[in-house]
């Protein structure tokens, strides 16, 4: 049974993919109770960490690095949570929180544009236009942070193992691929992955103490 | 029935894992098949649909809609073959050809560039850093391609059911992943998107017969029925109409034919 991290554009489905993928492996699914671990792990009040891994860093976080301080205490608790056993992780920035660790299965689920307005439209009750803008605007601000923090856009297909469009294909139709690639040899926690991440985890833990 | 397209860079394992799908699914294997069919059925060299479909085309042929006729050539070729059903694709542009067919499974293989590298240099005995240079340039050259022809990059996700990394997964994982998806009701055809599929196939074909006298005629089709957009000057409206019904009504399936006529003058 692997890690699995689940990358997702905001409104595409994925955390409904990630929650049924973990209820049917039995496994934990996490994705912001991480924040909260970390700001308890290393008494960082929860609300400076939520600022740091959502927004697009400011200037002067740039120059400071300050988002980078902030994410070795998301990462260290992390990497402690996932030593604690398999998981599925849907939180911001898990394919690049873990980026070093060995057999993580990494998957991207995304939705047309068509489908995530509608999304929006349902959810938050507003006209297809303001769906569309926010959209628009969650997406760059996403592709902004992660640029700046890892020179990486999360679009670009080569980061994730597997990529899956909900439509034609359901959410449960996206869970049993997902669920059948967790199968596959790549993706087992062998007892060598468990050491390396042992010792990233203790190295995460000393960078955040630092 | 069901419909896979592979698409994939150039040295990408994508034959292979094509071949090894469609044998596992008892499909139909297809490539550069559809582009012999196009050859024959509208008498063009194959090296010249070949080329309008791999390479970018040149500042003189995008001026003069040159490559734009073979490309309708093989994508009239290609959706009369995946009628039969039950086919795997893996030839040139497949995911574009093929993009309006609801229950298509569109898949894109990715692999790293260093064990592209390799391939290319255990395959045709170059060097490692002439592979890189050709591969480069191979990726740019469609990528251009299909920004001229389609306005779109075949790098953008939303074009594709599924991406699969084979950084970290085999060919046989690939497979598997894939021929699970194949089987689900979602890229199964219904009567309703079978017909869909049929009326594309039929707008294509008439695409291809009018395109050498009307290179910016665009078809459509319901049930038989096709209807035609032409340009051209007010004053020769009359005979281009009869002419666009002419070759339309010639094509095998047609059974009603209405053309648009659109003046120069008007048009964007």
């Amino acid at each position: 049974m692997p890690i699995i991290t689940i990358s997702r554009g905001s409104y595409s489905r994925g955390k409904d993919v990630a929650e049924r993928l973990a209820r049917e492996l039995g496994c934990e699914c996490v994705s912001r109770e991480i924040i909260l671990e970390a700001s308890e792990q290393f008494n960082i009040p929860e609300i400076q960490l939520v600022h740091a891994i959502e927004d697009a860093p400011s200037i002067l976080d740039r120059i400071t690095r300050g988002t980078e301080r902030y994410l070795a205490y998301v990462r260290a608790a992390l990497l402690k949570r996932v030593q604690k056993g398999d998981l599925v992780y849907h939180g911001f920035a898990g394919r690049l929180l873990l980026r070093d660790v060995p057999s993580v299965l990494r998957v991207r689920i995304i939705a047309n544009m068509e489908d995530r307005i509608q999304e929006v439209v349902r959810r938050d009750g507003v006209s297809e236009d303001q769906a569309r803008e926010r959209i628009v605007r969650a997406d760059d601000e996403r592709r902004k942070w992660s640029h700046h923090l890892y020179r990486v856009d999360p679009a670009d297909l080569s980061l994730y193992d597997i990529v899956l469009q909900i439509r034609p294909m359901t959410v449960d139709d996206a869970v049993g691929t997902i669920k059948l690639a967790a199968q596959l040899p790549a993706f087992q926690t062998t007892p060598e992955v468990k050491k390396t991440l042992e010792e990233l985890a203790a190295r995460a833990a000393a960078d955040a103490k630092a | 029935m069901s419909i896979i397209t592979i698409s994939r860079g150039s040295y990408s394992h994508g034959r292979e894992v094509a071949e090894k799908l469609a044998q596992q699914l008892g499909h139909e294997c297809i490539s550069r098949e559809v582009i012999l069919e196009a050859s024959e059925q509208f008498d063009i060299p194959q090296l010249q649909l070949l080329k309008a479909v791999r390479d970018a085309p040149s500042i003189l042929e995008r001026y003069r809609f040159g490559k734009e006729r073979y490309v309708a050539y093989v994508r009239a070729a290609l959706l009369r073959h995946v009628q039969r059903g039950d086919v795997v694709y893996h030839g040139f542009a497949g995911h574009f050809f093929l993009q309006q067919i609801p229950f298509a499974l569109n898949v894109r293989i990715l692999a790293g560039m260093e064990d592209r590298i390799e391939e290319m240099t255990r395959r045709d005995g170059i060097s490692a850093d002439e592979a890189r240079r050709t591969l480069e340039r191979i990726d740019e050259e469609r990528s251009k391609w299909s920004q001229h022809l389609y306005g779109i990059d075949a790098r953008d996700p939303s074009l594709y059911g599924m991406v699969l990394n084979l950084q970290s997964l085999s060919i046989d994982d690939a497979v598997k992943l894939i021929a699970r998806n194949a089987a689900l009701p979602a890229f199964q055809s219904t009567p309703e998107t079978r017909r869909i599929l049929d009326d594309h196939a039929l707008a294509a074909q008439v695409d291809a017969a009018l395109i050498a006298e009307f290179p910016q005629a665009k078809a459509s089709a319901k049930d038989g029925k096709v209807f035609v957009a032409i340009h051209g000057s007010m004053s020769q409206q009359r005979g281009l109409t009869d002419k666009a019904r002419d070759l339309a009504s010639f094509v095998e399936g047609v059974e009603q034919v209405t053309v648009h006529f659109v003046p120069l003058m008007t048009a964007d």
